[in-house]
């Protein structure tokens, strides 16, 4: 009898260790995971440029043979007006920039130097900051390089910078 | 004297009856005890992604897809027209199963752009769902105001959300 009892306890005993197990292994195996992904892409372009700069014909350019070449990315413009013959020669290029991206700008400031000397006087439009320049929309303005009828002065020679400070239209 | 082993081999066969009656009756007291039963597992771990919804888009389409299993979703946002331009995704988490899950950790990629944000809120491991229960978050995707890129740029972005039993 006894030892009948013994071996029906470990049987038991077995058993209840096995479902343990049972419960273990079951355990591991519950995880999860969730997957976000996805792509974004930006299509919007920003890009304002010099389209052309031309000199004007007489009379607006006279005395002098002004050059103005744009750069290959077509962000600088730059003019060179070597032979201003006497006072009163002037040099006239007309200038166009063009919104070639598709988002709209506007003129935020302009940021001009050289533009205050008395005998070589350069002439800039009057800027039309916030107003906006929409895709492919273009604006043209001229810069006026000349020799002060009055002046008298010689052998002088000017820098002049303008930066047109462009921003996306709010 | 005759007579006196008579009776002891009387006593020698009642006992040997007595003792092979106790072996008999011992082989007869045996049994074998047998534990039958069955055991089932009921209990299902399920998370799974219920919902997406666009709560909000500007100068974009994005679209969301979830997959037939509801582990993944999709988020596309191939038109970012301009700095500034942004959509918000609400997402609902379920637990369809019925033992409480813990959100155990987030993996994300994709999430440090300078152009192009990618912003979760309300995710945050710790979070436990219980069976039934949902947790919603957002997601939002911008093309940062800041940017000053000019051309087109494209994100790749993702979210591992591990999800474990609860204890």
């Amino acid at each position: 009898m006894k030892r009948k009892t013994k071996s029906d306890k470990k049987y038991v005993i077995f058993v209840l260790i096995a479902i343990l197990l049972s419960f273990t292994v079951g355990y591991a195996l519950f995880s999860e995971v969730l997957n976000i992904s996805g792509t974004a892409t930006t299509t919007g372009t920003f890009d304002i440029e010099f389209t052309s700069a031309t000199p004007a014909a007489s009379p607006d350019t006279i005395g002098c043979n002004p050059t103005a070449t744009i750069s290959a990315d077509k962000n600088t413009l730059t003019i060179a007006v070597p032979d201003l013959s006497q006072p009163g020669a002037k040099a006239t290029i007309n200038v166009v920039v063009t919104n070639v991206g598709n988002i709209a700008a506007e003129l935020l400031s302009v940021d001009v130097t050289g533009n205050t000397d008395p005998d070589i006087v350069v002439q800039y439009p009057n800027w039309p900051t916030t107003v906006t320049l929409e895709p492919l929309q273009t604006y043209e303005f001229p810069v006026v390089v000349s020799w002060d009828p009055d002046s008298s002065t010689s052998n002088k020679e000017v820098t002049f910078t303008a930066a047109l400070n462009y921003q996306q239209a709010s | 004297m005759k007579k006196e082993n008579k009776i002891k081999k009387y006593w020698i066969i009642i006992l040997l009856f007595v003792l092979a009656t106790i072996s008999i009756g011992y082989a007869l007291f045996a049994d074998v005890l047998n534990i039958h039963g069955t055991a089932r597992t009921v209990g299902e771990f399920d998370i799974q992604i219920s919902e997406s919804t666009i709560i909000s888009a500007v100068g974009c389409t994005p679209t969301t897809t979830i997959s037939s299993d509801k582990k993944s979703l999709l988020l596309e946002v191939p038109n970012l027209k301009y700095p500034g331009a942004t959509t918000t995704i609400n997402v609902v988490v379920k637990n369809q199963g019925n033992i409480a899950a813990k959100l155990l950790s987030v993996d994300l990629t994709g999430h440090d752009d300078p152009d192009i944000r990618v912003i979760y809120s309300s995710l945050v491991p710790g979070i436990i769902l219980e069976a039934e229960e949902t947790h919603s978050f957002d997601i939002n995707i911008a093309w940062d105001l800041e940017s000053t890129i000019k051309e087109q740029k494209t994100l790749y972005f993702e979210a591992t959300l591990n999800y474990e039993q609860d204890v």
